[in-house]
């Protein structure tokens, strides 16, 4: 309603505008006109270069001969031929004080060098710089323009006038991206000693694509000789140093191992990644150590790149590091590379377990000997525990009834095979025996066919096992901690005590305090979470591979705020996260604190004392049913605490009180270094004075850890 | 003795020139073509001594030339062919097609005038 009597009331807005009819006729008349204009500039330029084209082209056809004589022209030609270049030579002379001439004669020779070669195309580079074309170039070197300055650096390096080379490296800091571009190409084709200048100057960025011009250039010089590029890995551009390993790898120039294996540690990931690439290219054996160190603090990006390098060079020692991946790395790409490492070093360990029915696994057929050799059961094992893990995530109740199968296959062998074996099994049956009973106790613990109470009935057997053990010779031993390590679990824990404690082989010591760190983690996740929360964990990565910001078996990437802080641009923005990590922030943040400590400014440390301050505080305030206050926790606990032998753990740390001097001939009557180390991780107390006579050593623990000892302590006297 | 006539067929005049007048320094007489509808008339007319053509021309490519001399004109007289596109497929294609010769660019003229002498050569002296 109200809008139609609007429309009634403003009838100007449709009706047309009143326009006098001469100013109509005016504006008809300049349309015309500029119609016109139009139509003519249009002519008026079609011909022009029409015309330039003409007499370009009139002027290419006078020029060719002239130039082909100046190609061609020798001095033994006949009188006749010579009075001819003589009279060229006059004529050009003429010409060449003409701009345009010397503009289309310059464009000829430029057009010419590309179709012609061998000795012709020398003659041409000599001839354009004898009729002084180049000083052309040289000023177009000095226009404002940058599309000129491009053609005269173009013109100069593909006429190969190696004066030019101060001149033109004056551009490969310019600030027009053609240009410098251009001038980066240029330096490379007129001298050998281009690349040198270039990577010894460039302040700005190489792109990939220019990189591999600047490749093909070089690799387009005669007689090239490169320089060794490792010298520009030590270069502040990174850049630079990309392109230096892309170099290292073109030229094949692999005495720069240890330049490369160093660069793993780069902080930029395309730095990381190129130098991952030449060493396994290169294949650098001795930077597998490296890679594994620096594994844990990679992107997935860069691991997935360690972990294909790994596959390559790796062999079977590595093994053991791509398991763990397999287990703790909750990225998939990363774990699938690690399996796909496990079966490159060892084909089929790990084979396909998606919709595989294992109805139609084929049981395993026993050997005509009726013995197992420790190889084939090791497979055997390996396969069985695979098969565990992926039908574990899927339906418990259908892996037992199978795992059951597969170990009443292997137990029933047993006898069997003794029965047809006549001979009396002599020395290298113990061994088999021994390793069967290992692999068998394995399997019935990772088929949860043992218990807690199982285990304890095992107590008999590592009894046995330990004096064997005592028996062996080194060789033996040495075998059998290789055993340990590869399918050890749990109920070896005993063994490896003892192994700690009775060998006299150091490095057999550590294998075994490293095992039996690892077998305190492996088989339940219960453990994890146990020792995440209260415990300082007993994790083999962290302490086989060195990682300062692995704290208590957190990542700092585990803490919520990492990610945020990560894009935190500004300062403000920093504080104001930490400020909230203060407020809200609680153990799990810890390591990311503690990173943050080692890498930021004053300001923010200052900030990151004051939270790691309040976090341990809180935690030391809350009580451990506070900690633990979700299901899952609790239940985790439980079952960690039924599997923690706590009769072993007490004597482990009464030992060396009642025995003090187990251990005389080798340490002087103290307990080894490595067992002090475990009791610190298991967390396990003894009072000042013992922890002085034990180790003669007096460590100062960090607030955190006194604060997760005292958790531990607080639970195992709740237990 | 009567010079050689070979026919040079090349869309580049500037190089057409160039080549022309090494090869005419060294005693032959070479006619210039720059597309291949007035090669295909020309050798239709009078066939030359020997071709060089490129394989990259007008109207008329350097490989259709090798087959229509072969085949329509039933001629084996040495033809050479040049072209930028080195690739492995257009070398055998020549070939296959009966070419005598091929020579990539960029040309050495020194080189292609031994490489036409020796076929010529090859196919008068025999």
């Amino acid at each position: 309603m109200y809008l139609s009597s609007k429309t009634y009331q403003l009838p100007f807005l449709i009706s047309s505008p009143k326009i006098h009819t001469d100013l109509l006729w005016d504006l008809t008349l300049l349309f015309v006109v500029l119609a016109g204009l139009y139509f003519f500039f249009i002519f008026f330029f079609k011909n022009r270069s029409a015309t330039l084209f003409k007499k370009r082209k009139s002027k290419r056809a006078e020029l060719a001969p002239i130039i082909s004589n100046f190609l061609f022209h020798s001095p033994e030609d006949p009188k006749t031929e010579q009075r001819e270049y003589v009279e060229l030579k006059i004529t050009i002379r003429e010409y060449l004080s003409d701009k345009y001439f010397r503009k289309v004669l310059a464009d000829i020779l430029f057009d010419l060098q590309k179709d012609v070669a061998g000795a012709t195309q020398e003659r041409l580079y000599n001839l354009y710089v004898e009729l002084g074309l180049h000083h052309d170039a040289y000023q177009k070197l000095s226009n404002w323009r940058w599309n000129t300055v491009s053609k005269g650096i173009l013109e100069l390096s593909q006429m190969k006038v190696t004066d030019a080379f101060h001149f033109i490296s004056k551009f490969i800091n310019d600030k027009r991206g053609v240009v410098r571009k251009q001038a980066e190409i240029a330096i490379i084709s007129l001298k050998d000693e281009g690349i040198n200048h270039l990577l010894d100057n460039t302040k700005y960025a190489i792109s990939e694509w220019q990189q591999l011009r600047l490749i093909e250039a070089l690799s387009s010089l005669k007689d090239y000789r490169p320089p060794k590029f490792k010298t520009w890995l030590i270069s502040h551009n990174k850049d630079v140093v990309l392109f230096s390993l892309r170099l290292i790898k073109h030229f094949n120039q692999n005495e720069a191992a240890a330049s490369i294996t160093e660069l793993v540690k780069h902080k930029n990931d395309q730095v990381k990644i190129a130098a991952i690439s030449c060493i396994k290219d290169f294949n650098f054996n001795e930077a597998n150590s490296v890679l594994k160190k620096v594994f844990w603090n990679c992107s997935a990006m860069v691991k997935v790149q360690i972990l294909d390098t790994i596959g390559a060079i790796g062999d079977e020692g590595d093994l053991m590091f791509l398991n763990e991946i397999g287990k703790l790395e909750s990225n998939f790409s990363v774990v699938n590379k690690a399996h796909a490492a496990i079966n490159t070093i060892s084909p089929d360990s790990i084979l396909p377990t998606e919709n595989i029915v294992e109805d139609l696994v084929a049981p395993i057929t026993k050997s005509e000997s009726g013995l197992y050799d420790v190889e084939f059961l090791e497979t055997e094992v390996e396969y069985s525990e695979v098969v565990v893990k992926s039908e574990k995530t899927i339906e418990t109740k259908e892996i037992e009834v199978e795992e059951i199968e597969v170990f009443n296959l292997v137990e029933k062998k047993e006898p069997k095979a003794k029965e047809e074996t006549e001979e009396p099994i002599e020395a290298p049956d113990f061994k088999i025996q021994e390793m069967e009973r290992e692999l068998n106790k394995t399997l019935n613990f990772s088929l949860g066919l043992i218990d807690a109470t199982a285990l304890g009935k095992g107590e008999d057997e590592s009894k046995e096992t330990q004096e064997d053990y005592a028996q062996m010779s080194k060789e033996q031993r040495v075998k059998f901690v290789d055993t340990l390590e590869s399918v050890g679990d749990k109920r070896e824990t005993q063994l490896l005590e003892f192994i700690m404690e009775h060998e006299e082989d150091a490095e057999l010591r550590f294998r075994a305090f490293n095992t039996l760190k690892s077998v305190g983690k492996k088989p339940e996740q219960a453990v994890e979470i146990v020792s995440k929360t209260i415990t300082p964990s007993v994790e083999p990565t962290a302490k086989l591979e060195p990682e300062p910001l692995k704290l208590d078996g957190i990542l700092p990437e585990e803490s919520i705020f990492y990610d945020l802080y990560a894009y935190a641009s500004d300062m403000n923005s920093k504080e104001i996260l930490i400020q909230e990590i203060i407020s809200i922030g609680d153990e799990r943040d810890i390591p990311f604190l503690v990173q943050l400590q080692q890498t930021e400014t004053d300001i923010i440390k200052t900030l990151v004392d004051k939270a790691l301050e309040t976090i341990t505080k809180a935690i030391s305030e809350k009580p451990l049913d506070d900690v633990l206050d979700n299901s899952v926790a609790e239940v985790a606990v439980d079952n960690a605490i039924d599997e923690i032998d706590f009769s072993a753990l007490q004597t482990l740390v009464e030992e060396p009180e009642t025995k003090p001097n187990t251990n005389t001939d080798s340490n002087g009557g103290l307990i080894p270094l490595e067992l002090c180390f475990l009791y610190d991780e298991l967390g396990i107390l003894y009072d000042e004075n013992n922890k002085k006579e034990d180790l003669g050593l007096n460590f100062e623990l960090s607030k955190e850890f006194e604060v997760m000892v005292k958790s531990n302590n607080y639970s195992l006297q709740n237990e | 003795m009567e010079p050689k006539k070979l026919l040079l067929a090349e869309d580049d005049a500037m190089l057409a020139s160039l080549l022309k007048y090494r090869l005419e320094k060294d005693g032959y007489a070479v006619a210039i073509k720059t597309n291949g509808k007035e090669v295909k008339q020309d050798i239709a007319e009078h066939l030359p001594d020997a071709i060089i053509s490129d394989v990259m021309m007008p109207y008329f490519s350097g490989i259709e030339l090798v087959d229509f001399l072969r085949n329509d004109l039933k001629s084996n007289i040495p033809i050479i062919l040049i072209s930028a596109a080195s690739n492995e497929e257009n070398v055998i294609s020549a070939f296959k097609m009966g070419a005598n010769d091929f020579i990539a660019k960029p040309v050495s003229p020194s080189e292609l005038l031994i490489r036409v002498t020796r076929e010529i050569e090859r196919y008068y002296c025999t």
